[in-house]
């Protein structure tokens, strides 16, 4: 009940975040209530125009306190559509709707004791604007700051995206960003059902197509996305996201391992040959992992199948710049700790981990400038070197005892 | 004979019930979407918010479609709970486009009245001044609806001079504490603004407050959800369940009309789309009264036209609607002081703007309604404060019983280039609606909210602005049949030119609109047609 059911990444609360704002406005957050503001939210994402670089700049910061608050003087001020302003929106309708809310709303003295609140109520309001304009003004020299690179976007709106594994993990949210910037997803997943119902429901035909598609079996995918009425020519961006990973299986383990290959590396080379045969322009993004720079026990292959992923794209870039053939735009993504669901969400590991979501959105920002290469987050690449530097015995010994606890 | 009355809103019903009561048998066609029967009577609210088992479906919507996101400027939607309006997916809306008219339309048994803000005020003279009647000649038929519908409204107040023509039958609206105190700072300051030609009285409603009456309002606040007593008149509950008393009559639903055929200037047959099997069918009739409500009717006659091989184009002789202009304020005497959690929800005072000079000044008499704050969704006025939330919504309450809105009703005349143009014919007509405001109705809509904001701040309240609701959300229309000379005109009897035995018998006819509200007087024109209708 607590999870949203759809995640678009500028407009979707957590169950925590939801928590949060009501704190914020005076209310008890209700279990029962969290489910109709994600729907509500979600319907907003995908009729709303797509934020400006600006607003969407100001949505992605950590979702605090204190960037509530400030976010909702600041947007009263300057942004009077901006998804916080739904957000509180519907959260005082969801709640005036119930008797516990209304009680809590209504909650306001009267006669006397009115008189001698208003003054301070106003100073409060004046306090938290002030405050608001000072933060947005601090946002505003970052925002300056990095607006040469943000000119470079071009803008995902009305732009067709085909993206691989989108029933969950990253692909997913790959999806959800595209869709809440106003571009269309063609989604390849195993199974329809593991894409939110939900979501299937609310997102207009035009803007979502599933394929269904066992990347594991060789050649599928091409003959369902074929099957499916999707030509090449009307992709503008390729995001080769899916991948599987067979914990605590041996490297040893044939069918594993050749099924690994299969996902990670063949799948791709596959639609990426379907892709520029049949008149693909864009770009083709792949998503491979740091993991692609050392070896790992008990992983079936995994990393060497992204080691195989990276050299291959930079491969296809080279052949492609060498026959001439078009602009070569391959981006390689090799994220390093950040909750993919593939790894433990739990302990160090999963408060050092980055966001899926803020991963998503850094591949899909890359990917519109051009980038050829990202590896997200710098400080864990950095590490990831400096481990492989270190020396092979090192390392082994490091990774060894890192993989038996 | 075969008389066949199209709809079953307020005109319909009240066109064939008189004829009824002339002895004729009628058959009354609509289309008769069922409204949902509001539950729990004696329940407020704000108390449905405990018992019902979940509130905000029934508040919002399960799709929260009544959730009024921010930057629309909208402040009010009907409630999701009421079924009455037709929904622009319907895939039988009749409009091919609302870029410039946002019409509502009602396919349900009652029509639009069902949604009905219950003001009941007849016609003056003033008011019909260029129809080819008198309000004589309407007397008898409001003395004839009186006794159809209750009207509780004072024996006398400083409105009564305006508000004449029919005769209260129930004691007015109980006032809440905010309303008594309006009219109390209006008895003081009386002599100023009835010199500056503002007027404040009680309202003249169609509801039973009389407690002698069964089912009289008992301020559960909740009208616009559909009161659940059904103390506020409702012609498809009230005058068509009389109707039904009646051996010669027969309720015939599940009828689309979608054009009448004709042979000779008389009507011969009605077309319909039978919505129980989707089939187009023909039945023959000998007299119709068109009474699907202006918009409705008018596109019947026209695809009539269409379809007649005349020589006549297929757009209306015009189209009106009234303007309607909210004015909040905040009573500032009444800051501080406890909400009111029990109250008649819709207006318990009128306001009356009498100008006395002018060439605008149609009519003389501007309507206003004045509406204290009860209950209603909160959340678009919240976010409509110049305040961040937190602040917005604890400054909101502090004020709740303080805040207020005066609702004007401007009238509308026939003006050149308003109309309905057919765009499709079958399976069903499919229209267009062309309109726009005329520019000096502009400067006289701003004269008039200048001198009601200025009697505001006289009576002790600060006004805030004013909210102008988008062309077609007046949902006040007529004149697409009106009375007059030519061909796709009615006479002053509402039959048409055209056709001897089609009569006009809702707004479709009316040669002007009005300020005041328009739902009484259609009863009595409905009620005047059937009466003087020759059946040969």
């Amino acid at each position: 009940m607590n999870t949203a059911p759809v995640a678009f990444p500028c407009w979707q609360p957590s169950y925590a975040e939801y928590a949060e704002t009501c704190r914020y406005l005076g209310l008890t957050p209700q279990p029962r209530l969290y489910p109709m503001l994600c729907r509500h939210l979600a319907r907003e994402a995908l009729y709303h125009p797509p934020l400006s670089n600006w607003a969407r700049h100001l949505a992605e910061r950590p979702r605090t306190p204190g960037w509530i608050a400030r976010m909702d003087a600041a947007s009263r001020l300057f942004m009077p559509t901006h998804p916080v302003r739904y957000l509180l929106n519907a959260v005082v309708a969801l709640h005036e709707c119930t008797a516990q809310g209304y009680a809590e709303l209504t909650s306001v003295p009267t006669g006397a004791r009115l008189w001698a609140r208003l003054p301070l109520w106003l100073a409060g309001a004046v306090v938290q604007t002030v405050s608001a304009l000072a933060w947005l003004l601090g946002q505003g020299v970052i925002y300056g700051l990095t607006l040469s690179w943000r000119q470079a976007d071009q803008g995902i709106e009305g732009r067709r995206v085909l993206i691989t594994g989108v029933g969950r993990g990253l692909g997913r949210d790959l999806a959800m960003a595209v869709l809440e910037r106003g571009g269309q997803v063609v989604g390849v997943l195993r199974d329809r059902s593991q894409f939110p119902a939900e979501l299937r429901e609310l997102v207009p035909e035009s803007r979502l197509t599933l394929i269904e598609a066992d990347l594991s079996r060789p050649g599928l995918v091409v003959e369902q996305l074929r099957a499916g009425g999707i030509a090449a020519s009307e992709i503008d961006l390729v995001i080769l996201s899916a991948g599987v990973k067979y914990d605590h299986t041996s490297v040893l383990d044939t069918a594993s391992v050749r099924q690994t290959f299969e996902v990670n590396l063949f799948a791709n080379v596959d639609l990426a040959a379907w892709y520029f045969a049949h008149g693909g322009q864009g770009q083709i993004v792949l998503v491979s992992s740091m993991g692609r720079w050392h070896g790992m026990p008990d992983t079936s292959g995994y990393n060497a199948s992204k080691a195989a992923l990276s050299i291959w794209g930079e491969s296809l870039e080279m052949e492609r710049i060498a026959r001439g053939e078009g602009t070569a735009r391959i981006l390689i993504v090799e994220p390093g700790l950040f909750a993919s669901g593939m790894v433990g969400g739990g302990g160090l590991k999963g408060r050092l981990s980055v966001s899926r979501a803020h991963i998503a959105r850094t591949i899909l920002d890359a990917a519109l400038r051009g980038r050829r290469s990202l590896r997200p987050p710098l400080w864990f690449a950095w590490l990831t070197w400096a481990l492989v530097m270190s020396g092979r015995s090192l390392r082994t010994r490091l990774l060894v005892r890192a993989r038996s606890r | 004979m075969r008389i066949v009355v199209i709809g079953s809103g307020v005109a319909a019903s009240h066109a064939a019930l008189t004829l009824l009561e002339r002895g004729l048998a009628v058959e009354v066609w609509d289309i008769g979407r069922q409204e949902v029967v509001p539950e729990h009577p004696g329940v407020s609210l704000h108390g449905l918010k405990s018992t019902l088992e979940a509130p905000t479906e029934f508040f919002l919507g399960r799709e929260l479609e009544a959730l009024i996101p921010p930057g629309t400027g909208e402040l009010l939607r009907y409630p999701p709970a009421r079924r009455f309006l037709l929904s622009r997916q319907d895939p039988h809306w009749p409009f091919v486009s609302d870029d410039h008219f946002k019409p509502y339309l009602s396919y349900s048994t009652g029509g639009l009245a069902n949604g009905w803000g219950a003001n009941a005020l007849a016609y003056a003279a003033d008011d019909l001044r260029g129809w080819p009647l008198t309000v004589e000649d309407w007397v008898q038929d409001y003395a004839t609806v009186a006794r159809r519908i209750p009207i509780a409204g004072p024996p006398e107040d400083d409105l009564t001079p305006y508000l004449q023509g029919i005769e209260p039958n129930q004691p007015p609206v109980a006032l809440n504490a905010a309303d008594a105190w309006l009219l109390a700072r209006y008895r003081r300051k009386r002599r100023g603004l009835n010199a500056r030609g503002v007027y404040l009285g009680h309202s003249r409603m169609a509801v039973r407050t009389a407690s002698f009456e069964a089912g009289h309002c008992d301020a559960c606040d909740r009208c616009l959800w559909g009161c659940p007593r059904q103390a506020i008149y409702e012609p498809a509950r009230d005058t068509l369940r009389r109707c039904n008393a009646y051996t010669g009559f027969v309720h015939r639903p599940n009828r689309l009309v979608t054009s009448l055929s004709a042979r000779d200037g008389r009507i011969t047959g009605i077309r319909y789309l039978d919505l129980a099997d989707n089939r187009l069918r023909e039945e023959p009739c000998d007299a119709v009264f068109l009474a699907a409500g202006a918009l409705g009717s008018g596109i019947i006659f026209l695809n009539t036209l269409a379809q007649s091989g005349l020589d006549l184009t297929a757009e209306s002789e015009g189209l009106m609607d009234t303007q309607v202009v909210k004015l909040p304020y905040v009573a500032l005497g009444r800051i501080g002081k406890p909400s009111v959690e029990r109250s008649f929800q819709f207006n318990r005072l009128d306001l009356g703007y009498v100008r006395e000079r002018g060439v605008d000044a149609w009519p003389r008499y501007l309507h206003g309604e004045v509406l204290h704050l009860t209950g209603l969704l909160y959340h678009p006025l919240i976010e409509s404060l110049p305040l961040p939330t937190r602040w917005g919504k604890r400054l909101f309450f502090a004020l709740k019983s303080a805040l207020g809105v005066v609702t004007l009703f401007f009238p509308d005349r026939l003006t050149a280039g308003n109309r309905l143009v057919l765009e499709e014919s079958t399976p069903i007509p499919r229209v267009r609606a062309v309109y726009a405001a005329p520019t000096e109705q502009r400067r006289y809509w701003g004269h008039c909210i200048g001198r009601v904001q200025r009697a505001l701040l006289t009576l002790g309240c600060l006004p805030k602005g004013a909210a102008y609701s988008p062309p077609g959300g007046g949902i006040h229309y007529a004149g697409t049949i009106p009375m007059g000379e030519g061909p796709k005109r009615c006479n002053a009897q509402g039959r048409s030119n055209l056709y001897a035995n089609l009569y006009i018998a809702d707004g479709a006819a009316f040669p002007s609109l009005p300020s005041k509200s328009i739902t009484l007087n259609l009863a009595a024109h409905a009620t005047r047609v059937a009466r003087l209708a020759t059946m040969a």
